[in-house]
């Protein structure tokens, strides 16, 4: 149950449709275990934290990351990575399969910045990411690329079992 | 007669005459995530502004604004919402 403090704090985000108390309440219990101190990850603290998301900046095991760091332990995942010359945001929920993601993750290189703001963009869209991942909003398992000025899907690397596109969730 | 025998069927009370908007409907949202679906809460507040927004606000996440009358001569007024839907 929230606090009156966190009902006061959180207020404009418990009204959200897709959050709602119970919602706020995941959000403040799911810790992020950030790896990298880049400014993409800055920018995706200070929003996970207005959000109500404990962040702890870990050397490793980190579940939130900047490639060509791995994320490890539980789930959810949110890594920011360079896809076929692209930057864009990878992420994974206790759902999603592991081997396909980390599929993915291995085709992956540096982000490379088009200009300034990208990686102030792809920091805060990482950190709504996160949240939606720890809502359960959209798919359990998915990548996004930045291009023009929104985020567009990107195919990830299927394993074997989930060589179909319509094998999406983990069994 | 209809809303009275509503009103003896309430699950829950919550009275946000002191608060003022969103935190009018903040409460009331948090009040219903607390009830099963078909349950009842009622609301008692005031304002022309809550008035409009909490009944439209909860119809809008898919209650049911059962009724809406006043609660005496201070210009409060009684809003029964019957839960429609669980948010998760």
């Amino acid at each position: 149950m929230l606090s009156e403090t966190a009902i006061q704090r959180f207020s404009r985000q418990v009204l959200l449709r897709e959050v709602g108390g119970k919602g706020q309440e995941r959000l403040l219990q799911q810790s992020v275990r950030l790896a990298g101190d880049s400014q993409v990850m800055r920018q995706a603290q200070a929003y996970l934290v207005a959000g109500g998301t404990p962040v702890v900046q870990v050397e490793a095991d980190a579940n939130f990351c900047v490639w060509p760091n791995v994320p490890s332990g539980a789930a959810p995942w949110v890594v920011v990575a360079g896809l076929k010359g692209a930057s864009g945001i990878l992420w994974r929920t206790e759902r999603g399969c592991r081997d396909c993601f980390e599929r993915t993750l291995r085709r992956g290189h540096a982000p490379r910045w088009r200009d300034a703001t990208e990686d102030f963009q792809l920091g805060v869209l990482a950190a709504l990411t996160w949240q939606r991942a720890v809502l359960g909003v959209g798919e359990p398992i998915g990548a996004r690329i930045l291009q023009g000025e929104g985020l567009d899907p990107f195919p990830l690397d299927r394993c074997r079992q989930h060589g179909s596109e319509a094998a999406v969730a983990a069994d | 007669m209809a809303t009275e025998a509503a009103r003896l069927r309430v699950d829950a009370r919550i009275d946000v005459v002191r608060e003022v908007c969103p935190m009018t409907y903040v409460r009331t949202k948090l009040a219903l995530e607390s009830l099963a679906v078909g349950q009842r809460l009622e609301v008692r507040l005031t304002g022309e502004e809550p008035l409009r927004n909490v009944p439209r606000s909860a119809q809008e996440e898919g209650h049911e604004v059962e009724s809406l009358t006043p609660a005496g001569d201070d210009g409060t007024w009684s809003l029964v919402i019957r839960k429609g839907r669980d948010a998760f």
